[in-house]
């Protein structure tokens, strides 16, 4: 195969894809960027379709006629989803969509950076490289926390704590790309906060009709840990009339009960590192993450890895687009010979 | 930060992308030799071939796992070991076998001893050659580092992406395949809004396709016909068949009458699924050359519901292939999907077999794109993917590859 010429490449689009389980992203080198949630549905049969159309719906649409369709969450579990043929073609069809949602310009040539959860990137390579195969021209795959980093800058002496929904994920930066060791996975994150809240909320309130969409969005709207400055309350039905309800204590044992675990982690992590640098990377924690944006969760945190001395963690100013921007970042930064051909 | 925070974090950077170029390379090309040693303890098989020693890590259990999705729910200190000698190998190719699961399990537990292919390519009297599946560049590209194939997702890359053939190294057959470029000579097919013919351009991009498949190995390519010929549905049917097919791709463009749209829709045989596929049906298949008493017989041979199943599979294959594809030139174009039809030339395939309309000749921007080389070149690019990964994954779903572990298996 010929290189491409200079003119060409710079004519590529460049992408950075965040594929989350919960929600996926992307940033373009065309300035644009969107968000998606990470669903896929498939109109269920003849009615459905005469409705919705021969179509593939994402995101939102995906919840609004759930029951019209047959639904993949494409990186359930954290993993690329296998199986069925939906199963299959989900990805594909998620990152189709978020490709779309940047519009280039027709014909133009694609080069995509894509940040996955560490897991993934561990079994699903290839599997991300068929899904992608359609749309680019050229890809590298990365773990999520470290295109965060490297989205940062964070480069040397830095950790990285991803908080999603399925998974946080940690990752310590120290001048190269990080090993196995330097990354870690823990399954209490949002979806566990969210199992927390509804299990403290139904037991005060056994009459109340709580789900977890409601309960997810009470989390996104008042979450927090450590002192609260208000009551947080929320109107809920009971038997069909909509009740005040003070959830405050609840949200706040929620929300903290991942926290243990997290700090944890982390100074084990940190206790590994090279002891002369550690004090550097006491002081270099970054959060990102959906869950990152739980009020309080910062200092609550920094109090809490206190005790191995003094440290400093601090929140990426914009925890949705963290991932594409560093996925961004990297396909904007790859030397063109090190790209990876379809 | 200062100018030596600012050259430290540009070393750091080139590092970095080194590393992420070097991660990415080594999942694609074996190289990621260095992290061996600690990952040993999760090997699994060791399969020798012409001397190299490659160490792939056992899966699960059945057939099925021996193929990439369960490599790493890998016991540690389960292994087996499996000697492929060359040298057994002397008879022709060998039948389709649907039946591969059978004993491959207990295979796993216990060293085989597996005959089989040196070079397919040796037995084989059709144009084509045995090559991998998987749209990757040939034997060239490809060698086992001498010191083996370490990890089991090293192991998902052999089979992922071998450059050696598949085929060589584990007896997959070679595969079949007829292309079917629609209508021809007294038979236009649809035509243009300038006059472009469709038995023009299927005959067209059929040829690229068929440029392209031969240069794989383990694929046999026939075409049904090569020049501007008439030829019937029946007599479609019986090169199919005569050839002993796997996989029949008739190739077709659309044409949607007063409707500027373009659409894109891939058939197997079925019950017409509404009005549009009626007619579909009715104009493809005006020149079946079948008496209605044999048409009768096709339709009561239509027991074969894996037939259908392999059918809807390349289909869907072949539509999300085309579909993607097209898409980047044309937003405007629409994914019908796939459906079915009573094509007669689907239905008398004795195969996996599908039609295509690619797209529509009715659409004048459709039709001046068609006049481009590029663009056709496009689409039998498209079906091309489209085929080779539903074969890539048929090989693997039926656990065809260790067919001959499981029927040969026993010291050597
Ligand atoms: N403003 C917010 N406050 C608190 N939590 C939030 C907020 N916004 C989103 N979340 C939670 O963050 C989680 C999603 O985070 P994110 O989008 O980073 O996850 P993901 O990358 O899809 O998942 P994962 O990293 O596990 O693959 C969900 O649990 C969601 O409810
Ligand atoms: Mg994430
Ligand atoms: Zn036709």
């Amino acid at each position: 195969m010929a290189k491409v010429k200079v003119s060409q490449q710079d004519k590529a689009l460049r992408i950075g894809i965040d594929l989350g389980t919960s929600r996926s992203a992307i940033a373009a080198s065309n300035g644009k960027r969107d968000w998606v949630q990470s669903l896929v549905g498939w109109p269920k049969d003849f009615v459905a379709r005469k409705m919705l159309g021969d179509r593939v719906l994402f995101g939102d649409e995906v919840n609004e006629h759930r029951l019209s369709l047959d639904v993949v969450r494409p990186l359930a579990q954290g993993v690329i989803k296998s199986g069925t043929e939906k199963d299959e073609e989900s990805v594909a069809e998620l990152i189709g969509h978020l490709i779309d949602l940047v519009g280039p310009r027709p014909r133009q040539k694609i080069f995509a950076a894509v940040g996955v959860p560490a897991e993934a990137l561990k079994v699903n390579k290839q599997a991300i490289r068929e899904a992608i195969s359609d749309y680019a021209e050229k890809l590298i795959v990365v773990s999520e926390p470290f295109a965060v980093a490297y989205g940062m800058g964070a480069l040397d002496n830095a950790m990285i704590i991803d908080m999603g929904a399925g998974t946080t994920d940690f990752c310590i930066m120290h001048g190269t790309m990080p090993s196995v060791d330097d990354q870690r996975s823990l399954t209490t994150a949002g979806d566990y906060i969210d199992e927390q809240l509804l299990g403290l909320l139904t037991e005060r309130y056994p009459d109340a009709d709580f789900n977890m969409n409601i309960i997810r969005a009470f989390k996104e709207e008042y979450g927090f840990v450590g002192d609260s400055l208000t009551q947080v309350e929320v109107e809920v039905r009971v038997e069909g009339r909509l009740v005040v309800h003070d959830i405050t204590n609840e949200m706040r044992r929620a929300c903290e009960s991942i926290l243990p675990a997290i700090a944890e982690t982390a100074m084990d992590m940190i206790a590994r590192f090279d002891p002369e640098y550690q004090d550097q990377v006491r002081n270099n924690i970054i959060l990102a993450g959906g869950c990152s944006q739980i009020a309080g969760i910062d200092s609550y945190l920094m109090e809490a890895l206190s005790e191995m001395g003094p440290c400093n963690v601090t929140v990426v100013d914009d925890p949705l687009y963290a991932g594409a921007r560093g996925g961004l970042e990297l396909a904007k930064d790859m030397p063109y010979e090190y790209w990876m051909d379809m | 930060m200062g100018n030596n925070g600012q050259t430290g974090q540009q070393a750091f950077k080139r590092t970095i992308l080194h590393d992420v170029y070097r991660s990415n390379l080594s999942a694609e090309k074996l190289l990621s030799l260095q992290q061996r040693g600690q990952r040993r303890q999760r090997m699994g098989r060791w399969v020798r071939v012409a001397g190299l020693v490659v160490i792939l890590p056992l899966m699960g259990s059945g057939a099925h796992s021996v193929f990439p999705g369960g490599a790493d729910s890998l016991p540690p200190g389960k292994s087996a070991a499996v000697e492929i000698a060359a040298a057994g190998w002397n008879s022709g190719l060998p039948p389709l076998i649907d039946d591969a699961n059978a004993g491959v399990t207990s295979s796993q537990e216990m060293p085989v001893s597996t005959p089989m292919a040196p070079h397919r390519r040796a037995f084989l009297s059709g144009r084509g050659a045995v090559a991998p599946l998987d749209g990757s560049d040939g034997p060239d590209e490809w060698t086992v580092p001498d010191g083996g194939i370490s990890s089991a997702s090293d192991y998902r890359v052999l089979l992922d992406r071998p450059a050696v053939a598949l085929a060589d190294l584990f007896g997959l057959e070679v595969r079949t395949i007829v292309i079917d470029p629609g209508h021809g000579g007294e038979d236009p097919g649809a035509i243009g809004p300038s006059g472009m013919l469709e038995k023009d351009i299927t005959l067209e991009i059929a040829r690229l396709l068929y440029e392209r498949l031969v240069r794989r190995e383990g694929l046999r390519v026939f075409m049904t016909r090569d020049s501007d010929v008439t030829l019937s549905l029946k007599h479609r049917v019986e090169f199919a068949r005569e050839n002993s097919s796997d996989l029949l791709i008739s190739i077709h463009l659309n044409t949607i009458p007063n409707d500027p749209m373009t659409i894109v829709e891939t058939y197997y045989f079925g019950p017409p699924a509404d009005e549009h596929s009626l007619k579909a049906a009715e104009q493809e298949n005006r020149r079946s050359d079948y008496m209605v008493a044999e048409f009768g017989e096709l339709i009561a041979g239509l027991s074969d519901t894996l037939k259908q199943q392999e059918s809807r599979r390349l289909a869907a294959h072949i539509q999300r292939n085309v579909y993607r594809t097209l898409h980047r030139s044309n937003r405007n174009i629409v994914n019908v999907g796939i459906k079915t039809a009573p094509f007669v030339v689907l239905l008398g395939a004795e195969t996996t077999s599908v039609l295509a309309e690619v797209t529509c000749i009715s659409n004048t921007e459709e039709e001046a794109r068609l006049a481009k080389p590029a663009y056709r070149d496009k689409i039998a690019g498209a079906l091309e993917r489209g085929i080779l990964s539903y074969l890539k994954q048929s090989g693997r779903q039926q656990g065809r590859p260790p067919r001959q572990w499981s029927t040969t298996y026993g010291k050597s």
